[in-house]
């Protein structure tokens, strides 16, 4: 028999159980999450952004502990604020991903939340790091979240070097849509930022509007 | 995720593994991996072929526990030829289907097993079941790699039909599908299968598509790799590819 439901938000963690994915192309980088918030078998939030900027051009995607994904963004954008001061310039992708990789590695008992960060620095262009409990890699692309697990063979299969910025949304988007069909805790909207030397792009897909496969 | 066992003395060898079953325009095509491993951590065999033969041209795909997936093949191998001697004619898939499906529902305490039933008969063409004991019982074929699960894929040819694929989760419920996955390497490819299977492809693209889905799962799960077996049933016969595993195809990461 299924147990009574109703008071377990109460007193489960809030988890992102999530489909993060971060993809870089010649010239920028596009993240996508989708938005769904739960807490136990309970959705808390069905239209959390779970794309945070670090920076003017430099962003990370949320998945694990909701708590401790937020209070790990917050407090490296304060850190990469006073930093981007002291040198006078923006920061590069990489410090931002040293900061979070720093914290996430120290605190890796403590904590439980990835961030995949993302962005376009003037030195390297696009670059998307891992920071999975508290290593620092420089991937073409990043998959995380529950919902990743799904979406690997796809995503190794689908994603080649080289993709111009629209193709990128596409795959991102297509990569949402598949993950969000098998994995319970993802779900909602998609959320993607396209960020590029010109500048930051945030755009929201609804459920209705994400691309549907056969068996829909 | 979910966590395997990795008490080798209890679980014994065990196929982690990777099997799917995928009906295409005039047949199906079924395949898996060929490893077994003791808990995940030691290779017991690099080649064991998955695929078994519970009839003239019904095929099972293993996994989960050895042991009992050769127990329960040697069963309904049994029972299959009974009840084609008794009906003196080629036993339906849907009929393969529920062989698999009585053994699972009645031993479901000691059995965790799952099958995945492809083949094609007289009455309903090409069909592919699978039989799984969890307590997932959506109408989506999710397959769930519990401890000591299995899968079982069944081809049945029978002439004149198109091919037909059921699945029949652990616990017992029957479903019918026109293309499934199973076994601990099925959870990486559920994205790519989503994406990439077409109703009534032709007999090339469909052997291409199963070919790449193994190997995207083995490239991913530590407990499924080797070569990958493939068996095409059509209304003429069984053909069986093996694609050694440096034949494989690459991706972009490889």
């Amino acid at each position: 028999m299924l147990q009574e439901t109703g008071t377990e938000w109460l007193s489960q963690e809030v988890k992102t159980g999530t489909t993060i994915i971060a993809v870089e192309f010649d010239g920028g980088v596009v993240l996508g999450s989708d938005s769904r918030v739960s807490a136990g078998a309970s959705v808390v939030n069905r239209v959390m952004n779970k794309l945070s900027p670090l920076h003017d051009k430099i962003y990370c995607a949320l998945s694990g502990s909701a708590a401790d994904a937020q209070t790990i963004a917050e407090v490296v954008h304060y850190q990469l604020d006073v930093h981007s001061i002291e040198i006078d310039e923006d920061p590069q992708v990489r410090s931002a991903a040293t900061l979070v990789r720093n914290i996430s590695y120290k605190y890796k008992e403590e904590l439980s939340a990835h961030l995949i960060v993302a962005g376009w620095d003037r030195r390297d262009g696009g670059q998307v790091f891992a920071t999975l409990s508290g290593l620092l890699t420089r991937q073409p692309f990043a998959v995380g979240g529950s919902g990743s697990s799904h979406v690997y063979g796809f995503v190794d299969a689908e994603f080649r070097g080289g993709m111009s910025k629209e193709e990128c949304q596409q795959f991102v988007v297509n990569t949402l849509s598949l993950a969000i069909n098998r994995d319970g805790s993802s779900g909602g909207v998609a959320y993607i930022v396209s960020i590029d030397e010109h500048g930051t792009e945030e755009k929201v897909v609804l459920g209705n509007d994400l691309p549907t496969f056969f068996d829909q | 995720m979910e966590k395997r066992s990795v008490d080798s003395r209890v679980r014994g060898v065990s196929t982690g593994t990777t099997i799917l079953a995928a009906t295409f325009d005039g047949g199906v095509v079924i395949g898996s991996d060929s490893r077994a491993s003791i808990g995940g951590e030691y290779v017991s065999s690099k080649t064991i072929n998955k695929v078994v033969q519970v009839h003239d041209q019904i095929f099972c795909c293993m996994a989960g526990s050895l042991a009992d997936a050769q127990a329960v093949t040697k069963a309904a191998k049994f029972h299959l030829s009974f009840h084609s001697v008794q009906m003196e004619t080629p036993p339906l898939v849907i009929a393969a289907a529920s062989v698999l499906q009585e053994l699972c529902y009645n031993n479901k305490e000691e059995l965790q097993a799952g099958f995945i039933t492809a083949g094609w008969d007289r009455k309903k063409g090409p069909q592919v079941g699978a039989g799984r004991g969890d307590s997932h019982t959506g109408s989506r074929d999710t397959a769930v790699q519990s401890n000591s699960t299995y899968w079982r894929v069944a081809a049945v040819l029978i002439p004149c039909v198109p091919p037909q694929v059921y699945v029949v989760p652990l616990g017992g419920m029957l479903v019918g599908q026109p293309v499934t996955i199973g076994g601990s390497g099925s959870t990486y490819i559920y994205g790519y299968v989503d994406a990439k299977y077409k109703p009534n492809m032709s007999r090339e693209e469909c052997l291409q598509f199963a070919t790449n889905a193994l190997a995207l799962a083995m490239g991913r799960d530590n407990v499924s790799g080797g070569v990958a077996h493939l068996v095409v049933i059509t209304e003429t016969g069984v053909e069986h590819v093996v694609v050694p595993g440096n034949k494989l195809p690459k991706f972009h990461n490889e």
